[in-house]
């Protein structure tokens, strides 16, 4: 099992790896040429420096990044926004986050349901044409850009059947479009994972042992076999949630969501410095913090998993 | 670990999961479709006046706030607005606005004079660091007020509240826009005791105290504002519209469609590829806007810091045969495709009271000759230069056309540049590029908005060109009383900087809305100014547009 | 870790080509590169061409002469694509087979060139990528040690970054137009870039296998024999670990491009990949959505560049496990 030492020791990590993001993104964005304040007409330099040193980008950067490091680790403070100047980062992420993490929830649903279901057809039909059937179109998941998806959908159940809204979020029919972008390709991923995993299964001894004991094909697959063969499925929640963090990005944009992705791509490129941080820290908090979630929830799973990781 | 402890574990976590989903969509429910709704092109960066940029944030902040004057929504003109009455001295330095009696906060208090002084100080002031303070430096002792430093503040700028119903304003120099210029959102007053007790995050729902036709009932960042109609403006019975959403979305096509479906009763832009199948539509609204579209050449050659490199561009001949070899209309109507009219002059057409000076017609042959002339017979010997121009689409296509223009008819070949905005205003001020794709949108409805722009060294001049007689013209103009002989003066300048062909003008920059036409009181302006003051919506009595029934998937291309 | 080293079994053709599916992914696959290699000296309308009159034209197609102007182009950017063309076609061309986009430019004629954009990222940002990852893992694994513990432990953090916002982040930066006049004072381009930067964050699950299998191998009897006979570190390496290795590297190579090709669409989807007028896959599927209107819904331009995409990358993951499979028999049943 997993003991406090290797715990504390791995929150830790996570500590240290969100110093090392937000250094290396205030370094990246106080790289980026033009500044946060231009936006089509050169200012007066005095009107310039008034506005740089209502945010402290005045100050030589080192201070700038000591002061920065101080608020954020000390105090929970990330800053004010820089070009949504009604909101300090905090309100803003207290906005959206849970726009996105709602979709990313019932992303993740809709993969785990897909997914299953499907590897466990194939893995009971294996070799027949269903197995082939869905295998095929799990590649073919994994091929296709989420985007691609959107489109596709949008095409049939918008415009075509008029079945969903396109945009926003104001009811739950809302979501379900969006879900299924985002969620289909990690539902492929899954599909092939919990099959191989499942076969792997079958093809031990103490499966054959309960198969001679007589229980049914659909019994050993359920009562049996699925637990060990969630493994890889469970390691892989990890990598799929960042996926389907950074896939919102883009997934929020089509279907106009107002979650953290649509901050994520224009607090870049328009040089909110302490936005864009603020977003880095929370997206790396968030997978840093999945990841260790999913390498406990493996130990606990899978007995012969030691503590270390 | 029991496997029962364990599934009620997972089903434990999964319940978690959806009632996080369930909170996340908690208070997202859909209120009551408002009178009218719109789609604003993006979040307003701020709902202070003082700091906030954009027409996205113009266009609310005109709904909670009022300044001395309003802009008429048909015509830009200066209407009364907390003033009812103004005058100016005879010299016209010195400015009076007298209050109405009845104007009052939406927390009930009075407007007064007061609240004026300190709000227009405060934009002013060093510590609001506003981008717009420029925009009044007219006031005595403003500019100086803006541009001190901490350490050794100035006095403050000449605007006085003679008393709670009266103020003062001197100026430095005339400036018959005054009225104008107060109209615009940056100088409406703010609430001093909501600013005290909130701080500078005192525009949310719920704090912000305004003084406009509507109050802010919610603001969902990235997603809706919604405006009610305020009980205590002087003009309730004025406006119209009972409730009003502003929509965020950001993507033209989304905007699009939510209009199509009759979501929303007003887009602005629609994608210009579209504008074929929208065209001939009773629903859409073009016009003139007050912007200018056109080319920056680099008369410097290379960095503005550096000393002068060698250039094709140095040589005026050069410049006037790039300029002469483009088909103006062609690329506004063929290219663009939005209505644009093609502009020879670098004041767009429309400013009341001010007639620009034109440019030659295009003329292929003698935009070869001059090429000739200048060394480079059929663009032999010619240098590839480089194209800027900021990332956008429609940016795109227009200069890939001028680009292909000047390969066909000169025989130059030039490097197409794209950089993000901020990044691209970067380098024509650092004179980074050789031909730069420009645009400028006037501030207020006067010529020296746009010519202003080119005095030698002026921040915004970016070509590197200068002339002193220009300068001297622009300086005498902005002194002179006389409204007549001031433009006369301003249509010289414009002829000097279009002779030295620093700048090549293509077109003249359209406003284009989409409005349903259940809607009353909308007209098109130079400013491209909707106040929602004045609009107003009829029953569903002549559905159109999209607004009752939406079109089949294959399209109700009219 | 005990990873049973794949290694080049006799065979491995065999077993390939006799899995299901193998033979007409190899057939897609080759078809599509074919096509997009040789789309320059086909007879279609150049990739940037607007025509107004035929925009958003549904797929059809039609015989007609090719604009002369688009021809000299041709001719200026690919002599020889446009003499070969010159030579078999004349001046016909066949426009609008896929139908055309709001500016009435050729669908298919954008496919195909996009697909040479799309494909050539994806090799060379795969190519990156095997270059640093075969490298750290190599390192990592035959120096062992602290060094391995150190190395491995950056891979570990690298897994918790967010990369995506990293390289929205750098190519913002490199957008600066005195940094990018210095990236092509060095033979960089804006493409360059992106592979570049591609490649170089996709090489974290490559460095984790071939440290595997260097891990493995470093204590396989022919090699322990090898350093018991005296041979130096770098004879080791090259004589005996990386003809063991090329297995296990030809097949997560294969299974990265269509990664790095999803990576480029993504980035291109949001207008930081590649930069028009250039044209890939990406950029295609992002008009495609921008074209759905309730004023007219031009499904062309949404499903072709999806088909191009899910037939490439669909056949190369096939490909991908069917090579695994073959190379590795334990895994085959």
């Amino acid at each position: 099992m997993i003991t406090p030492r290797t715990l504390l020791l791995r929150l830790l990590g996570v500590a240290g790896i969100v110093l090392v993001v937000v250094t290396v993104c205030f370094a990246l964005m106080h790289a980026v040429p033009g500044g946060p304040f231009d936006d089509g007409r050169d200012i007066d330099p005095a009107i310039k420096a008034n506005l740089l040193a209502r945010y402290d980008l005045d100050a030589p950067l080192p201070q700038q990044y000591v002061r920065y490091m101080g608020n954020v680790f000390l105090r929970g403070d990330l800053g004010p926004s820089l070009k949504l100047r009604d909101y300090s980062v905090n309100q803003v992420l207290a906005e959206s986050l849970p726009v996105s993490m709602t979709l990313g929830v019932c992303a993740l649903l809709v993969a785990l349901a897909i997914g299953l279901g499907a590897g466990a057809l194939a893995a009971a039909r294996r070799g027949g044409w269903v197995d082939t059937l869905v295998m095929g179109g799990a590649t073919l998941g994994i091929s296709l850009p989420n985007f691609v998806i959107a489109g596709l959908l949008v095409l049939l159940f918008v415009f075509h059947w008029r079945l969903f809204p396109l945009t926003g979020l104001t009811s739950p029919a809302h979501l379900v479009l969006p879900s299924i972008a985002l969620g289909l390709p990690f539902a492929a991923s899954i599909a092939r994972l919990f099959r191989t995993g499942l076969l792997e299964v079958l093809g031990e001894d103490w499966i054959r042992t309960a198969r001679a004991k007589g229980l049914t094909g659909r019994a050993v697959l359920w009562r049996h076999a699925a637990r060990p063969a969630m493994l890889p499925v469970v390691s892989f929640l990890g990598p799929a949630l960042a996926g389907i963090l950074s896939g919102s990005l883009v997934v929020e944009q089509i279907f106009a969501i107002p979650g953290m992705g649509s901050h994520f791509v224009d607090s870049a490129l328009n040089a909110d410095y302490y936005l864009a941080s603020g977003v880095v820290i929370v997206y790396t908090v968030l997978v840093s913090t999945a990841n260790l979630a999913v390498d406990l929830g493996y130990a606990l799973l899978d007995p012969r998993v030691e503590g270390s990781t | 670990m029991s496997r029962d402890r364990l599934t009620s574990l997972v089903a434990g976590a999964l319940g978690l999961a959806l009632l996080l989903a369930a909170v996340g969509l908690a208070g997202r429910t859909t209120a009551p479709r408002a009178d009218f709704a719109f789609c604003n092109q993006s979040e307003p960066s701020s709902l202070d006046p003082a700091v906030s940029t954009g027409v996205p944030d113009a266009r609310i902040l005109r709904a909670l706030f009022e300044g001395l004057t309003r802009p008429d929504p048909a015509t830009n003109a200066p209407l009364p607005g907390v003033a009812e009455r103004w005058e100016t001295s005879a010299d016209g330095l010195e400015w009076r606005f007298h209050l109405r009696a009845d104007a009052r906060w939406s927390n009930g208090d009075p407007v007064t004079a007061h609240d004026f002084e300190h709000s227009l100080r405060r934009v002013l002031s060093p510590a609001t660091a506003s981008r717009n303070a420029y925009l009044l430096w007219c006031v005595e002792g403003a500019r100086e007020y803006t541009r001190a430093g901490p350490d050794a503040p100035a006095p403050p700028p000449a605007i006085d509240a003679v008393s709670d119903r009266e103020l003062r304003i001197r100026l430095v120099r005339p400036t018959p826009y005054l009225a104008s210029l107060l109209s615009y959102y940056t100088f409406a007053p703010i609430h001093r005791g909501c600013l005290e007790e909130h701080g500078p995050l005192w525009t949310q729902a719920g704090r912000l105290v305004g003084n406009g036709p509507f109050v802010l009932v919610e603001r969902r960042l990235r997603d809706r504002i919604r405006l009610e109609r305020s009980p205590t403006y002087w003009g309730r019975d004025e406006v119209a519209l009972g409730s009003v959403t502003a929509y965020a979305a950001a993507g033209v096509t989304t905007q699009l469609n939510m209009y199509l479906l009759g979501e929303v009763d007003w887009m602005v832009k629609p994608p210009p590829g579209l504008y074929a199948s929208l065209r001939g539509r009773e629903d859409l609204v073009v016009g003139g806007q007050l912007g200018t579209t056109f080319l920056r050449f680099n008369t410097h050659g290379g960095a503005f810091a550096d000393a002068p490199r060698d250039s094709p561009f140095r040589d005026p001949r050069v410049r006037e045969a790039l300029a002469l070899a483009l088909d103006r209309r062609a690329l506004a109507e063929d290219v663009m495709r939005g209505g644009q009219e093609p502009l020879d002059s670098f004041v767009p057409n429309g400013l009341p009271g001010y007639e620009p000076a034109r440019l030659p017609p295009p003329d292929v042959a003698r935009a070869r000759a001059l090429l000739a002339e200048a060394g480079y017979p059929d663009g032999r010997g010619f240098p590839r230069f480089s194209f800027l121009y900021p990332h956008n689409e429609t940016t795109r296509d227009f200069c890939e056309a001028v680009a292909a223009a000047w390969r066909r008819t000169l025989g130059l070949e030039c490097e197409l540049v794209n950089q993000v905005f901020g990044v691209y205003l970067d380098s024509t001020v650092q004179g980074l590029y050789d031909v730069a794709w420009s645009a400028w949108i006037g501030d207020y409805l006067d010529p020296s908005t746009f010519l202003e722009l080119f005095v030698t060294g002026g921040g915004n001049n970016r070509t590197g060109w200068g002339d002193p007689r220009y300068d001297a013209l622009v300086e005498e103009a902005g002194g002179e009383p006389d409204v007549a002989r001031r433009a006369a003066l301003y249509r010289e300048a414009e002829a000097i900087l279009l002779a030295a062909w620093c700048v090549a003008p293509v077109y003249q920059r359209v406003n284009i809305n989409l409005v349903s036409t259940r809607v009353r009181g909308f007209h098109d302006n130079l400013l491209d100014v909707h106040p929602l003051r004045d609009l107003s919506v009829v029953p569903d009595a002549a559905p159109r547009g999209g607004s009752a029934s939406p079109a089949g998937p294959d399209g109700a291309a009219r | 870790m005990s990873a049973v080293p794949l290694r080049a079994r006799p065979g491995v053709w065999r077993r390939l080509v006799r899995r299901p599916g193998t033979r007409p992914a190899l057939v897609v696959l080759a078809i599509v590169v074919a096509l997009a290699a040789v789309a320059p000296a086909l007879p279609l309308p150049l990739p940037s061409e607007m025509d107004a009159r035929v925009a958003s034209a549904g797929p059809g197609g039609a015989w007609r002469v090719a604009d002369p102007v688009s021809l000299g182009q041709l001719a200026d950017d690919h002599p020889w694509a446009a003499a070969l063309r010159a030579q078999v076609f004349g001046d016909a061309e066949l426009a609008g087979v896929l139908g055309t986009d709001d500016l009435g430019r050729d669908l298919l004629a954008r496919v195909l060139w996009g697909g040479r954009v799309s494909l050539l990222v994806g090799l060379l940002a795969t190519l990156v990528s095997a270059v640093v990852g075969v490298g750290w893992g190599l390192v990592a694994g035959y120096v062992g040690g602290r060094l391995d513990q150190l190395m491995m432990r950056v891979v570990d953090v690298a897994y918790s970054i967010p990369f995506l916002f990293v390289v929205i982040l750098l190519i913002a930066v490199l957008r600066d137009e005195e940094l990018a006049g210095r990236m092509r004072a060095l033979g960089l381009d804006r493409l360059s870039v992106l592979y570049l930067v591609i490649g170089g964050i996709s090489w974290l699950t490559m460095a984790r296998i071939v440290r595997g299998q260097v891990l493995a191998l470093r204590e396989a009897p022919f090699v322990s024999a090898a350093r018991a006979l005296g041979a130096g570190g770098p004879r080791i390496v090259r004589a005996h670990v990386l003809p063991n290795l090329w297995g296990v590297v030809v097949v997560y190579l294969t299974l990265t491009v269509p990664r790095v090709m999803l990576f480029e669409a993504f980035l291109s989807f949001l207008g930081l990949g590649v930069e028009p007028p250039g044209v890939s896959w990406g950029i295609l599927a992002s008009e495609g959505l921008e074209s759905l209107t309730v004023l007219g819904v031009s499904w062309w331009l949404v499903v072709f560049p999806g088909l191009a995409l899910a037939l490439t990358l669909g056949t190369l993951n096939l490909l991908g496990d069917a090579l695994r499979d073959a190379l590795d028999p334990r895994l085959v049943r």
